[in-house]
């Protein structure tokens, strides 16, 4: 009989191994946001996950071999993970991938797949581990799965302690000798100990040879690798943290301040390019102190509503390189509370540029929140004279339809809401957006604020202005009055910029010096006052229905509509005006069903007459993954609104999630046999739980928004077990069941997990898209509810 | 295969002025792509040239230039020199190109290219192009090949009365839009914003 470790070394290897594969999978998306654009991150990263449910295919096609070899697998395969990672990076350097041709040459496809199985291997390797820790101890499953569960939750966790102090690189390094440590756990010789060893301790010098320091690959077709290759540009600081890489380069030939007038007769001052994750963020403009040196302020169309209000107190939502901070000094704001959540800009900006900028940010000048937008607005008790949202990214960016899939509870209905309430008697939202071509950010943004201040109340508080790449909407608490209108009329008139919409405004007023085809946001916001938004909806070639809570999706504007209307008659040189983040998920997607078919149904010939049903496995194990994907993925959504922060979001969703699964399966281990009626009883608390939570999602918004950030990840995590710990009885349950009547599904069974788990992602943010967030956890308890029905006949000859 | 390229690329869409179609079809594109990308050198698609920079899809180049009303006595100053492409077609429809080109290595290899191919009108040069060339403004025409974050007042300052100056909206590979800035005989300035596909004539196959 071969010898196994003992099972407490396995699940300690598994623990490791769970650990290194969840930080490795989320540094990687971090990396490839940096390399690439964060879509495609996304995009490489869903396919490198398919080694998960491959591991399964692989051990069912060589079971009696790998079992085996069970104690070297679990030894050498942690080895070659740790191996794979490491020429993964060297990859990174030398595989010439260009994420834009490849809407214009599909062959470019084939690097993209050379790029994501080159990441897929790591992941296989470690699954393959697990999946067959599961295969080798049919009577410890619940175990295996306690340890791969909550290893995976802390790794995690690992991520948010870890990512606020380390590059991405050092984090590789923490991984790699975890990975290394999962060996140590796995040897089962004096020499593996020894091999092991020399490797853990090789790899800290290793490190500073051949990684320290080194920056991470980035495109050369991003914004900072096109600025750097300028004459006389150099970075001149570099900071990575949890919102990724912050980057400010010093140039002469930097130059961005998108929305000034095309007359303004004052000179730009020196200014540095700000970017994150190498897509520009704005400039950091110099500041002497001499408001003199920044009249230009005037000649922005955001300063409109400083032409309409006295020395206001201002709130600015997105203070990042500090142009807004600096025109509300140049226009003698009262008072500016500045709100901006990425905390490494506020500190290059109160550091190194702190005497470059003028010192803008100095706490003593202004009220400083390092903060989610929301989540202050929410919180808050103040009322401000004029909240300002700054335009937050580049227009390379929006224009690529980068941001399509960003879920941004700032733009929803809600969120205006709120920031109206947040206005004093008389107050001013002002928002500022990027015009793409044909409209639709713009008009989406309308279309939200309409639906915000609900129709009896829209026409009279709205002032839409343009300049000829940027509008900025104006909504006031209470009407404009026929001063403040006249006094935008001369605003506009002497600085040419467009009137898009004012109370009373007739078309002729529109469209004048900056000339689109048709007047558009006019047409728009006349059909939408008159209760013509339906029609309006249906027939505009891009997707502009109000951006909501449920559906949080500002930036996705696809419609079918569109590829008829531009791709069909026009061909190519339509191509830019589509939104390409929303196919790539469906390219994404269609990629994953087409290899996960293909992995999932070739073995499905050799199962032959194999005990315990195909059919019932397939369903129950692929209805767990997806259902287990669905609810983690939709509370990460729904918790943001609670923790105000995506980065402490998904920390704390996925951490807890999957450490209380864990408890969940070492409860259901210690029930001995797992009873149908015990995985309906756990389906029937998912469910319960899951409609609780739904009902009571602004509930429990208003209840939290009292307490601090650390109680709320701590209150947030226990909401979390009452829905987690059930759920992480199925999927062991039905393991074990089969370990009794039909071991060999055992890794068939793993495998189709994998993969569902794999493409529920990509289906979480489809339906989410389509239906909204409420839909997503709909669907995951009817699929529990599947499940549960489903768990009786898995295990049957 | 550039007769082909003007065939089905550019008349077809739209492109009417001799001028543009003549320079299109004589100027060598093949000869300013690099060398792994030669054999796509005439497909409808932007192309890299290095350092993040492209060669515009032939269409885009063809339209940018129509849109600027260039006649034989024009003065034309480019932003952006890339590969040297556009200077090479606008130099067979105007007098004289000034073109500033801010990465060193390509305004080198730019300015080599267009003398060896013979544009001899074409006046190369590596500077921010941000502040223009005044020493050669004014112009009757200006081409930014960029996105640019703003609008550059320097430029429009450098813009003859009665000019028209030429902005692509969008990323390297994403143009979106053209915006075409008109100065009167005035000197009052207005945009407009051309949208590709939208102006396009429902012509040959597509009628």
């Amino acid at each position: 009989m071969t010898s196994y470790p003992s099972i407490k070394r396995i699940q300690l290897s598994v623990f490791l191994i769970s650990v290194a594969l969840i930080a490795y999978e989320i540094i990687l998306f971090k990396i490839f946001s940096i390399q690439y654009w964060h879509h495609f991150a996304y995009l490489i990263v869903s396919i490198a996950l398919l080694g998960f449910g491959s591991s399964g295919t692989f051990i069912f096609l060589f079971k009696t071999k790998l079992k085996n070899n069970f104690s070297t697998i679990l030894y050498l395969f942690p080895l070659l993970l740790l191996l794979s990672i490491w020429i993964n990076i060297y990859l990174s350097y030398v595989i010439a991938f260009n994420p834009l041709m490849i809407i214009w040459q599909p062959l470019e496809t084939l690097n993209l797949l050379y790029v994501s199985l080159a990441m897929f291997i790591p992941f296989f390797l470690g699954a393959v581990c697990i999946g067959l820790s599961f295969s080798v101890c049919p009577d410890n499953i619940h175990k295996i799965y306690f340890s791969n569960m909550t290893g995976s939750g802390i790794g995690s966790l690992l991520i948010l302690l870890t990512v606020f102090h380390l590059g991405p690189y050092e984090i590789i390094l923490i991984i790699s000798i975890i990975t290394v440590c999962a060996t140590l756990a796995a040897a089962s010789s004096r020499m593996r100990i020894v091999v092991s060893a020399v490797i853990l301790i090789a790899i800290v010098p290793l490190y500073f040879i051949l990684l320290h320091d080194k920056p991470v690959y980035m495109s050369k077709f991003k914004d900072l690798s096109i600025a750097r290759s300028q004459m006389g540009a150099e970075i001149e600081a570099e900071t990575f943290g949890p919102l990724g890489l912050v980057t400010v380069l010093e140039s002469p030939a930097y130059h961005y301040l998108p929305d000034l007038s095309l007359n303004c007769p004052f000179k730009l001052p020196k200014q540095k390019g700000l970017f994150i994750n190498g897509n520009s963020a704005g400039a950091i403009n110099k500041f002497t102190g001499n408001l003199k040196d920044v009249r230009f302020m005037d000649y922005r169309t955001t300063s409109l509503p400083y032409k309409l209000l006295n020395e206001p107190d201002v709130l600015i939502i997105g203070g990042g390189r500090g142009t807004e901070i600096l025109n509300a000094k140049y226009h003698t704001a009262k008072d500016i509370s500045v709100v901006e959540m990425n905390g490494d800009i506020i500190r290059l900006m109160q550091g190194e540029y702190r005497h470059f900028s003028g010192d803008i940010y100095n706490p003593e000048k202004c009220r400083i929140f390092v903060e989610d937008g929301r989540g202050y607005l929410q919180n808050t008790r103040r009322k401000f004279d004029l909240i300002q949202i700054s335009l937050l990214e580049s227009m390379e960016s929006a224009s690529a339809g980068v941001y399509s899939l960003n879920e941004n509870y700032l733009f929803t209905t809600e969120s205006l809401k709120i920031c109206l309430g947040r206005l004093n008697p008389g107050g001013i939202l002002n928002i500022s957006r990027w015009i793409k071509n044909p409209p639709r950010d713009c008009i989406k943004l309308l279309t939200t604020a309409i639906s915000a201040l609900e129709a009896k109340n829209a026409p009279g508080s709205i002032i839409m202005i343009r300049s000829w790449q940027t509008a900025t909407l104006l909504i006031k608490n209470g009407s404009f009055k026929r001063k403040e209108i006249e006094t935008a009329k001369k605003f506009c008139k002497s600085r040419l910029f467009d009137f898009c919409y004012y109370p009373g405004i007739k078309e002729e007023e529109t469209n004048i010096v900056n000339k689109l085809d048709e007047s558009y946001f006019f047409l728009v916001a006349e059909s939408l006052l008159s209760g013509e938004g339906e029609n309006l909806y249906n027939e505009y070639p891009f997707y502009i229905r109000p951006s909501t809570d449920d559906m949080p999706f500002f930036g996705h504007f696809f419609k079918l509509a569109v590829l008829k209307k531009y791709l069909a008659p026009y061909g190519r040189i339509s191509i830019p005006l589509i939104d390409w983040g929303y196919i790539l998920v469906w390219i994404a997607l269609c990629i994953l069903v087409l290899l996960s078919l293909i992995l999932i149904l070739a073995p499905i010939k050799l199962i032959g007459g194999s005990p315990g049903g195909k059919t019932p496995v397939f369903i129950y194990f692929g209805a767990l993954g997806l259902a287990y994907m669905f609810l983690e993925m939709s509370f990460l959504q729904q918790f943001i609104r609670y923790l105000y922060d995506p980065v402490f979001s998904a920390s704390v969703v996925i951490g807890s999630f999957l450490i209380y699964s864990g408890i969940g399966s070492l409860i259901a281990g210690r029930i001995g046999t797992v009873r149908p009626k015990h995985v309906f009883f756990a389906v029937a608390f998912i469910v319960t739980v899951g409609i609780i939570y739904m009902k009571s999602d602004q509930l429990l918004q208003n209840t939290l928004s009292g307490f601090s950030l650390w109680m709320r990840m701590l209150i947030c995590s226990l909401l979390i077990a009452p829905l987690a710990v059930p759920m992480g009885i199925p999927f062991p349950s039905g393991l074990s069941r089969l370990a009794g009547k039909g071991e060999a599904l055992i890794p068939w069974a793993w495998g189709i997990n994998g993969f569902f788990s794999v493409i529920g992602a990509s289906v979480t943010v489809l339906i989410a898209i389509q239906w909204g967030f409420k839909s997503v956890i709909l669907s995951a308890l009817v699929l529990y509810i599947l499940s549960a029905v489903i768990y009786r006949k898995i295990g049957r000859g | 295969m550039r007769k082909k390229m003007v065939k089905s690329q550019i008349i077809r869409r739209g492109i009417q002025d001799e001028d543009v179609i003549q320079a299109m079809i004589s100027v060598p594109r093949h000869r300013f792509v690099p060398k792994k990308w030669i054999s796509m050198a005439y497909n409808d698609t932007p192309l890299p040239i290095g350092y993040g920079q492209t060669i515009s899809q032939p269409y885009i180049v063809a339209y940018m230039t129509e849109v600027l009303n260039l006649d034989k006595g024009s003065r034309v100053l480019e932003i952006g020199t890339g590969s040297g492409y556009q200077a090479a077609i606008l130099s067979c429809i105007v007098k004289k190109v000034h073109t500033i080109e801010i990465i060193p290595e390509l305004a080198e290899s730019a300015s080599l290219r267009l003398k060896k191919i013979g544009y001899q009108n074409v006046e190369v040069t590596c500077s921010d192009g941000y502040y223009g060339w005044p020493e050669h403004a004014p112009f009757d025409a200006i081409i930014v090949t960029a996105a640019a974050g703003h609008i550059p007042p320097p430029l429009l300052k450098q813009l003859k009365k009665g000019g028209r100056m030429v902005i692509p909206v969008g990323g390297h590979f994403m143009i979106q839009s053209l915006v075409l800035v008109e100065k009167d005989n005035t000197g009052k300035i207005t945009t407009r914003n051309l949208m590709a596909v939208r102006f396009v004539p429902l012509t040959g196959e597509h009628e």
